[in-house]
Order: C-alpha cells, then structure tokens, then sequence
C-alpha cells in the first residue's frame, strides 16, 4: 500500500468516528485531541484501523502521545503494515 | 497450610518470580506501590495489604517487557482488541499480566505512567524519572525501586489520579485512609530525603506542583503534624486551591464537589455522590471501565 493511499485510510477513519472533522495538509502534526478526538474516539479508530487494514498495533503505540495527530497515526500504521508484510 | 503462610508463600513467590524477568530487563524500570512502599515507607515489608507487583517502565519499553513477561509464562487476557486499546490507552498500565504457578496465580502490573486516563497535565518522562533507581532487597530478591522523592511523587499523581477520574471514582472505592497514610508515612520516615526545598524544586521543574498541593492538603487534614503543614503552605498556589474544590482530570470534565472530603473518604457507594453530575459520555465510559478493568 503506497503511502497516499494509507494517508487517505487513516484520514477516512478519523472522518468515519469524528464528526465535521477537517484536517487540513498543514495541520496534520495538531493533536486530534484539538480537532474533537476524545478517548473514546481514539479507541474507536485505533480499533477500526485494526481491522480494515488487518494489522495489530504494538501495545507500545496504543497511546495518545504516539498516536495524537494525523501524521503520527500514518506512521504506526505504516510501520505496523510493513511488520505484517515481513512476517 | 493456613491462609496466612498461604497468602506469605505468593507474595515471595511473586517478588522471585519478578527478580528473575527484570534479570532479563535491558531498560530502566522501579517496583513501585507494593512492598517496595511498605519498606519505605514504614521501614519494613508487609505494612501494606499487597497481592500483587507494580513495574514502571519508560512507555517506548512495554512491547520489549511484554517479550520478557510472556517469555516467562505471564500473559494477559482481554476479551477483544477494543478493550486492550482502551486498557492501555486510558489507564496507567497495560492488563494485568498473570502466571499460574503451582501454588496459585500471581499477578505484574506493567505500569508505563503516573496519570493516564483523561490527565491532560504535565507528564513526566519516566525514562529521565527512571534514571536514579536504587537497589533493595525484598523477601532475598534483589529488585531496583526509586528513591524515596521520587517514590513519593509518583505515589502522590496515581493518588491524584485516583481522587480525581470519573471513571475511577464512579467504579470502585478510590479513596481510602491507607493512600493518605502511606503519604505521610513516606514523608515523615524519609525527610532527609524528601527534604522540603529539594522536593518542591523538582515538582516545580516538572510542573506538578498543584498536584502535590492538592494530595497533601488531603493529607494534612486527617494528619495534624507541624512539619507537614511545612510542606503545605510551600506547596500552595492558586492553581492548586482550585483543584481543591472539584474533581475530574481536565478542564473539560472538572465538577465541583457537593460534599466535603471526609464524607468521600467514608463514603461506600461514590457513584451515588456524583451521579447527578454525570453526562452522557462520562457513563458511557464509565461503563466501559467497569466491562474491561472489573469485569462487570
């Protein structure tokens, strides 16, 4: 999966679990947590983008400072798909 | 075999059980709570009611632990992914990790912060909090732990924490009489360590000076003690009597208490003094905390 692509599915993701949201390219390193992300809604798109992309997250990443904005999203996911194309 | 020996043989079993993993530990990591308090704080081990060991670790570490932990026969169970993400997402700590061994069940705690859960507060960097660990021995094992202002500091923001989430509060009685004696007790049997100047100096660098003011206002008021209130009056801000009035760990979800401190400490069913302020989203994660942490 190319890099675009994984952009447009975390972002789709957040869309699905945050109402109105709109992240714009420039404020893709913003805490979510500014955008109307909350720790119930964190939960729910760490979950969702589990199982859509079929990949398990590190326990190491399951949390809001690794995981609070756009941009750090994108990376774990990366990096979570390529651990699973290495197995 | 009488429960007493019983109860005796786990908790040695559980201190070698964790020598031996944190053997296998390349990173900084403390016993916390537990034993570790009971020796500090009270000058001997088996002064506080504990079944089970609490590790701090650097967050960056808890998938490296988790290797060593299941590599030596501890694992933990969630149900589903939803409530690991929420588990170690929302608290202070991954799912307790359990061994079932031959004389019962023993338990870690994988603790990878102070706060967690909706603290919006300044938060420590606990492999900088991590770097000054000492050496103790407890039960013949030798184990690391942190010295005794840390110890203090990282006892009071879980108090904090305790006294101040919804969640917690709403599900489970998490304010009791032992928080604040264990408090007191570590402050009073290690004042040179813990010495006033040396502690407010580092709970100003790291921010968490209301924090501190908050718990051991509390703890002032069931302990009369002139070298305690010493400790108050350095410790009091404006930011710090403001918290003293509400509960909840950010701005956002922050409500002001209806009844006094010593009715919450003797208080049996908290959710009833707090429900009527509850919105909806507070429930639904209350709900959530009592599914995944009790069960329920």
């Amino acid at each position: 999966m190319g890099s675009n692509e994984i952009r447009e599915k975390v972002l789709d993701t957040i869309k699905a679990n945050i109402e109105e949201i709109e992240i714009s390219a420039e404020q893709s390193d913003e805490d979510l947590l500014q955008h109307g992300m909350d720790s119930i809604t964190f939960i729910q798109i760490v979950v969702a983008l589990e199982n859509t992309l079929e990949i398990e997250i590190p326990d190491e990443k399951l949390l809001l400072e690794e995981m609070g904005t756009l941009n750090k999203m994108i990376n774990v996911v990366t990096a979570a798909l390529n651990a699973k194309e290495t197995i | 075999m009488d429960t007493i020996n019983m109860d005796y043989l786990k908790i040695v079993l559980s201190y070698k059980e964790c020598a031996e993993i944190t053997q296998h530990f390349d990173f900084p990591y403390a016993a916390i709570k537990g034993e570790a308090l009971s020796l500090m704080a009270y000058g001997e081990v088996g002064k506080r009611n504990s079944s089970d060991i609490d590790l701090l670790i650097p967050p960056k570490y808890i998938g490296v632990a988790k290797k060593i932990l299941n590599a030596n026969g501890f694992y933990y169970i969630v149900k589903n992914s939803y409530d690991k993400v929420l588990a170690i997402s929302m608290s202070h700590q991954s799912p307790t990790y359990v061994k079932k061994t031959k004389i019962s069940y023993i338990y870690i705690d994988l603790n990878h912060n102070s706060c967690g859960g909706e603290y919006t507060g300044k938060q420590i960097d606990m492999s900088d909090f991590l770097s000054n660990t000492i050496d103790i021995e407890i039960y013949g094992c030798k184990i690391k732990t942190l010295p005794p202002i840390k110890m203090l500091i990282q006892l009071i923001l879980h108090h904090y924490k305790d006294m101040n989430s919804i969640s917690l509060l709403a599900t489970r009685k998490s304010i009791k009489q032992s928080m604040f004696d264990d408090v007191y007790y570590l402050i009073k049997n290690n004042l040179k360590d813990i010495s006033l100047d040396r502690f407010y100096h580092y709970s100003k660098a790291h921010g968490i000076v209301p924090y501190i003011y908050y718990v051991l206002y509390h703890v002032g008021i069931l302990f009369q003690d002139e070298q305690l209130n010493e400790y108050i009056s350095a410790f009091r801000t404006t930011d710090g009597e403001r918290l003293l009035k509400c509960y909840g760990l950010n701005d956002g979800e922050r409500r002001e208490w209806k009844c006094d401190f010593i009715t919450r400490l003797r208080a049996e069913n908290f959710y009833d003094l707090i429900k009527d302020d509850l919105t909806e989203k507070n429930i639904e994660k209350i709900k959530m905390n009592r599914r995944v942490f009790l069960g329920g």
